[in-house]
């Protein structure tokens, strides 16, 4: 059984598609790129999985459960299991990092002694024990990264949805980080998927490559032929 | 350019338009060989620190009330998905358009209809009045605030926890600052307030400083007795200056809506048409009990000082909002000296009107200033004296949530001072400046104190009006005259609900 | 938008021009505008001067234009000032705010109504009445059945703190001096007698039944009669070794530096005629002519005819800032 599926879904902001028709299944474990040029609709995917937004036709399932249809959604979004790291990170600006983490155990049912661990264990994990009583403003733009991140994993998503994360980290960090993440989806298995227009990116962190244009996936790929597909792309692009 | 220049500047004008004419009152019995004595007085006399408690405890309920009701109502009215938002907006800030005396005789009107004038008498009663007349403040400033809170911060939380607590961890903490400035002007407003406790028979502090003028005409003790006022305004200023550091940079973003559903939704809809009728009852009933007036011969009394309150309420509101955008961008950006301009508009419009109205025209009233003052244009003064503190935080709260790279950026291109301001933070800001100009003109159209010391004769507004005609007029040209002063505002508050952006519906 | 700028300045510049005009008089009139105002506007259409007036709220909502005057001693605007109570001219008097005027019209009116020197004259009086429920049997007759055991809990006064009533407290203190009235208050406390707010709220509240009678206008009495209210008007303390009835007449006055004397004494003259008596009596404010032989309504008596308490006025403008602090404890403030 696929672990996420999307069936037919539109989206429209006003008269615009920002996602039209889109059939995708996603399996558990997976690691998905989005790749496309900006206002394709990547990001709306990803919020549409998370339930921040119902599709205005179509269907959403996860876990085999209905979770979105039609203008409705039927999965709160904290009922999905999935965490979201926002490209400008959404750190909650009147909390310290502690804070942050706490606030996204809330409601998950882990003892109270517990959520300390993994509050420790997690910063440990990200290199941040020593900033937890920092409040974000006070951090690098790197480190911000990395409570934003840790702030996604520490609930032990079954989904991770990654929206450009990196796309204002210098290369080495950015490089750093999508490694730990990778290490983490490996031995954590969460679904993880990842808009990104940085084809470096993409590569490093597909198994699976979706090319959208125009709210449509147009080519569906694994890593191997997507590395093909870009030289193709970059041809076509040199070529006009 | 020297960032001390601009607040200097700014320090220049409220020294004239502000300081200049209280200092005239305040210090004119020292020169004339007077002693500080009346100034011990107003804290050493049992009666004045009775008084003063009393005013306290008073306020204090007030804007704790005014925030518990004005906080949900501003986010139920401008981010749920409730129906008929704009409607009830528009009602329930019909109170703040109202004076609040006569929001205190429409609540007799009808108490007394049903018997129980009573239960309106001493505290509760005073209470209940003025957070009747006040909560439309802190309701209006958290529908600004709640529509400019940056949406990928609530939806961060959505992925952890519901709503509510969504609601209660995230969303109310981001708008701290603007809830603490709505109760803190409510406070100072209900601290002033002379009309509705004298009313309702519950003895204030203000009611001191008005003994000292209406029975004894002493000016120098009335002054000195408003300085406790002022004193208390700049206590006020510390949890807010704590609560603006505290403040989070957002971005103007498209905001979410909130999902109301099941029973949730029915509740909500009950509780707020419920207050939206409650509101309502006692305007219905005050114009019922006193007909309806020939609507001709009413306009042909008020018309000349309806058209004079549009006129100097509109040109009041546009010297405000310019002048307030400087300094709101000033004390946003932390300029030197900013913490002194934040003092002084606060502590201009924490002064009874009337102690600033008689400095005015100490100040003003001589041969060489004479066309100065024998026109409208002191008027305007007193206005912008009292109410540009409304400009002023309209266009601070604005401003910060700009981040300031923006300005940077324009300063790399050669942008000036001036160029920022115009170019790029007031278009950027242009709802809440537009909401602190709908505002201030509120504050100038129904301002009674100012203008009636300061009114050229033949220059009467329609407040003025309405309470001239209060002593024994015509039960129903009073009526009308009320009418035609709630109309007006009315028509502006929906004006400014409209351009605002209260009204847009959004799709996220 | 910058044209409807343009527009509010031209708009706002033009009215500012009014006051060069040389033919206008300034008055700031401190009686009921729906009262005063016709009268104003007769005068500007007889004489041809333009009336710029500024009018008064009631006591208790505003500092008062008293203020404004006090406040524009040095250059002053006004010609004239309109009063509803000669207290007031007092005060104004005693601050040195006041031109001595006598005008050829203050003959008639009799002495005790006017300042000798001329600072002030008084003109149609409010009389200070009680209002009685018609199902009182035995009608009070005096201000002192306040505090007789009889109408315990059936009388009601307007708070002393504003308005008439201040002034009326004052007379008394003034005639009986500080022990005597005093003791009357703290009868009047234990016989419970009610405060209301105004003189108005005591009149609708005997009207209402909910109370036997109340010191009121003459004015707020007679609107109740006349619209059919099942109230009578006495004027009280009319028996031999009484007090008499307080009378409260309007006081004009010219202002120290005035920059347009000469109309305001016109002014001042018309005030002072028989006809703004006449007006005066027939408007709803049914005030009592102080000339003797000005027509009235049947409600009124002429001042002939009445017993009047004889006070000193200047002594009662002292007395009342003494007073204040008692009365203000007296009330519970």
């Amino acid at each position: 059984m696929a672990h996420i599926e999307l069936k037919e879904v539109s989206r429209y902001y006003g008269e615009r598609p920002a996602v039209m028709n889109l059939t995708l299944s996603i399996a558990r474990g997976e690691r998905l790129v989005l790749f496309g040029p900006s206002g394709c609709g990547k990001t709306t995917v990803l919020r549409l999985i998370a339930g921040l937004i119902p599709p205005d036709s179509g269907e959403i399932w996860i876990d085999g459960r209905l979770a979105s249809r039609n203008e409705k959604i039927l999965m709160k979004p904290h009922e999905r299991n999935a965490s979201m790291v926002f490209q400008d990170l959404a750190l909650w600006p009147h909390m310290t990092v502690r804070e942050n983490l706490q606030f996204a155990l809330r409601f998950r049912k882990i003892p109270p002694g517990e959520r300390e661990n993994r509050i420790r264990e997690t910063l440990r994990t990200m290199g941040m024990e020593e900033y937890a009583d920092v409040k974000p403003s006070h951090l690098s733009g790197g480190q911000q990264q990395r409570v934003a991140i840790a702030r996604a994993l520490i609930t032990r998503p079954r989904i991770l949805l990654l929206d450009e994360p990196f796309s204002s980290l210098d290369l080495e960090t950015a490089y750093r980080i999508r490694s730990e993440i990778l290490k983490l989806q490996k031995e954590l298995k969460f679904t993880l998927i990842h808009v990104t227009h940085d084809r470096d990116e993409a590569l490093h962190m597909a198994d699976r490559v979706a090319f959208m244009r125009n709210g449509k996936v147009v080519k569906m790929s694994g890593v191997e032929e997507a590395g093909a597909y870009f030289e193709e792309l970059k041809k076509r692009v040199q070529g006009d | 350019m020297d960032r001390r220049i601009l607040p200097a500047i700014i320090l220049l004008i409220l020294f004239f338009i502000g300081l200049l004419p209280l200092s005239t009152l305040l210090f004119s019995p020292l020169l004339k060989g007077g002693s500080w004595g009346i100034y011990m007085e107003a804290f050493t006399t049992r009666n004045s620190l009775n008084l003063l408690g009393r005013s306290i405890v008073l306020s204090t309920s007030v804007s704790l009330l005014a925030g518990a009701v004005g906080t949900p109502l501003g986010l139920l009215l401008s981010r749920t998905d409730l129906p008929a938002r704009r409607l009830f907006a528009a009602i329930f800030t019909i109170p703040l358009l109202i004076p609040p005396y006569a929001n205190a005789i429409a609540w007799f009107d009808i108490l007394h209809k049903a018997g129980l004038s009573g239960i309106l008498f001493g505290f509760p009663g005073v209470v209940f009045v003025l957070t009747f007349s006040f909560y439309p403040i802190v309701m209006l400033l958290s529908m600004a605030h709640s529509r400019a809170i940056e949406s990928h911060l609530e939806e961060a939380a959505l992925l952890h926890a519901p709503w509510f607590t969504v609601i209660g961890k995230i969303t109310l903490p981001l708008m701290k600052f603007s809830i603490l400035l709505g109760m803190a002007l409510v406070f100072l407003l209900s601290m002033g307030e002379i009309g509705v406790p004298t009313f309702l028979r519950y003895p204030v502090y203000p009611v001191e400083i008005l003994s000292h003028f209406s029975a004894f005409y002493d000016f120098h003790r009335a002054a000195a007795s408003s300085i406790p006022l002022l004193l208390i305004a700049l206590l006020l200023m510390i949890p807010l200056a704590g609560g603006m550091d505290s403040t989070p940079i957002t971005m103007k973003g498209t905001s979410l809506r909130i999902p109301i559903e099941g029973k949730w939704r029915s509740i909500l809809l009950t509780i707020i048409a419920t207050g939206a009728f409650l509101v309502l009852l006692p305007y219905a009933a005050l114009l019922h009990s006193m007909g309806t007036g020939n609507p001709g011969e009413v306009l042909q009394i008020a018309g000349d000082s309806l058209l004079r309150s549009i006129a100097l309420a509109g040109t009041g509101a546009t010297i405000i909002t310019a002048l307030g955008s400087i300094m709101g961008y000033v004390i946003a950006r932390r300029f030197p000296m900013s913490g002194w301009i934040q003092a002084i508009v606060l502590l201009l419009f924490a002064l009874p009107g009337a102690v600033m109205g008689v400095g005015i025209i100490g100040l003003w009233n001589r041969p060489i200033t004479e066309w100065f003052y024998a026109s409208p244009l002191i008027i305007l003064m007193g206005y912008v004296a009292r109410y540009i503190v409304l400009g002023v935080v309209a266009s601070t709260a604005g401003i910060a949530m700009i981040p300031s790279s923006l300005e940077e950026a324009a300063t790399l291109h050669g942008a000036g001072t001036a160029r920022i301001l115009t170019g790029i933070l007031m278009p950027l800001t242009g709802r809440f400046l537009i909401a602190g100009w709908f505002l201030s003109f509120v504050f100038c159209f129904r301002d009674f104190d100012t203008t009636f010391l300061l009114q050229p004769a033949g220059w009467d507004t329609l407040p003025v009006l309405l309470f001239t005609y209060m002593a024994n007029g015509e039960p129903r040209t009073v009526a009308g005259i009320a009418g035609i002063m709630a109309l007006s505002s009315l028509t502006v508050a929906a004006a400014g609900l409209i351009t605002t952006g209260f009204l847009r519906q959004w799709r996220t | 938008m910058r044209q409807a700028f343009l527009l509010i300045a031209a708009f706002l510049l033009s009215c500012s021009r009014g006051e060069k005009e040389e033919n206008v008089v300034v008055v700031y009139v401190s009686e009921d505008r729906v009262f005063s105002e016709p009268i104003l506007k007769d005068f500007e259409r007889e004489t041809g001067i333009k009336v710029k007036a500024i009018y008064d709220t009631e006591e208790s909502k505003s500092t008062g234009l008293m203020n404004r005057l006090i406040a524009e001693k040095e250059h002053p605007r006004a010609d004239v000032y309109w009063a509803n109570e000669p207290i007031r001219a007092e005060v104004l008097k005693q601050k040195g705010l006041l031109q001595p005027y006598i005008s050829p019209n203050a003959g008639g009116i009799p002495e005790q109504f006017r300042d000798p020197e001329g600072y002030w004259t008084g003109f149609s009086a409010r009389a200070r009445v009680l209002i009685v429920n018609r199902s009182v049997e035995e009608k009070p007759h005096s201000i002192m059945d306040y505090v007789n055991p009889k109408w315990k809990g059936r009388a009601v006064i307007a708070n002393p703190l504003f308005g008439t009533t201040t002034v009326h407290m004052a007379v008394l203190f003034t005639l009986w001096g500080n022990e005597k009235a005093k003791d009357f208050l703290n009868r009047m406390k234990e016989n419970q007698v009610k405060i209301s707010s105004s003189n108005g709220e005591s009149a609708d509240l005997v009207a209402s039944g909910q109370f036997d009678f109340a010191l009121v206008d003459n004015d707020d009495a007679i609107s109740r009669m006349r619209r059919g209210e099942p109230v009578e008007m006495v004027f009280p303390d009319q028996g031999e070794g009484e007090m008499g009835v307080l009378l409260l007449p309007n006081a004009v006055m010219l202002i120290k530096g005035a920059p347009h004397p000469e109309n305001g004494r016109k002014l001042v003259d018309y005030l002072l005629s028989k006809e703004t008596e006449r007006k005066l009596a027939f408007a709803d404010c049914a005030q009592i002519p102080l000339h003797s032989g000005v027509d009235m309504p049947p409600e009124l008596e002429d001042i002939s005819r009445l017993k009047t308490v004889e006070v000193n006025y200047g002594e009662v403008a002292r007395k009342l800032e003494e007073i204040q602090p008692i009365l203000r404890k007296w009330v519970g403030y």
